[in-house]
């Protein structure tokens, strides 16, 4: 399958977003579900992952915890706050309106 | 995953070791442990899942790199701040010797973010005196303090006033500040 990488990477925020609407999770986590719902063909790597989070995070979007691991370096989980909520619809209302008028403009 | 550990080491003990710096390092670690693990479960060998883990960092050096450009910025910002504090309640109290232009009386310090200074002989020095403040020496002339988009202006003007120096309204105000306390 062909795939436009900079289509993808400029939805970055939403699909993590859309991730954490379920529940609290980690990054590799996410990157697992993101690898099985394209059937292994794309996922994050850990700079724009992180960039994302942080960018994210900043924003007032997600905020973050360690877990409690029992040994090794922890892990940090992500949770969504309700103004991330509030964003994730708008950016799934502006995704909506953009795919009708990309295909206007190219087909 | 010893190799990955020391490969992510060597890379991040090139920046600086702020908080944020540490806490990428140990949820990247993290995240690389995770996947290392899935690769040899999925039978990959050694080899293979360590080349695997490595190729998927990305550019995790821009990353520091913005980082430690961040924390400068926020270092410069403080810097910005305080000497602003410290001029300003100077000038408050040296008033005939430094001209506040009208928008700057009532400035909150927290909206500054940089520093200025104009000078016409580029003579000003930024020292640090024996108690870690900061001083400004110069030759005496006068001052013009303005505040434009979040940065203070000291602009040294033409006329000179013997016998005073930006230091000295500096030490003038610590008294009067002192007294208020």
């Amino acid at each position: 399958m062909a795939i436009a990488g900079d289509l993808l990477r400029g939805n970055t925020d939403t699909m993590i977003l859309r991730f954490l609407m379920e529940h609290d999770s980690y990054g590799y986590a996410i990157n697992r579900s993101i690898r099985a719902l394209t059937d292994q063909t794309y996922e994050l790597n850990e700079a724009t992952l992180y960039t994302a989070f942080k960018r994210l995070e900043k924003a007032g979007y997600i905020s973050s915890y360690w877990g409690e691991e029992g040994s090794g370096a922890r892990r940090r989980y992500y949770s969504i706050t309700e103004e991330g909520k509030k964003k994730y619809q708008d950016n799934l209302i502006q995704w909506d309106e953009t795919k009708i008028m990309i295909e206007r403009l190219i087909r | 995953m010893n190799r990955i550990r020391l490969y992510l080491d060597t890379i991040f003990m090139q920046y600086d070791s702020t908080k944020e710096a540490e806490d990428f390092h140990e949820e990247v670690l993290r995240n690389c442990r995770d996947r290392y693990q899935e690769c040899l479960d999925s039978g990959m060998s050694d080899e293979e899942a360590q080349r695997e883990v490595i190729s998927h960092l990305g550019d995790i050096e821009d990353v520091l790199r913005e980082m430690s450009d961040e924390s400068a910025r926020d270092s410069w910002k403080n810097l910005a701040r305080t000497f602003a504090e410290t001029v300003l309640t100077a000038a408050r109290s040296v008033s005939d010797l430094v001209n506040i232009e009208e928008n700057t009386q009532d400035f909150i310090y927290t909206e500054i973010s940089d520093l200025k200074i104009h000078t016409k002989n580029s003579d000003i020095r930024l020292n640090k005196s024996e108690n870690d403040d900061l001083r400004a020496v110069c030759d005496p002339e006068r001052f013009t303090l303005s505040l434009r988009e979040h940065c203070l202006e000291i602009r040294q003007s033409d006329t000179r006033i013997p016998h005073h120096t930006l230091s000295s309204f500096l030490h003038e105000s610590r008294r009067s500040r002192n007294r208020i306390r």
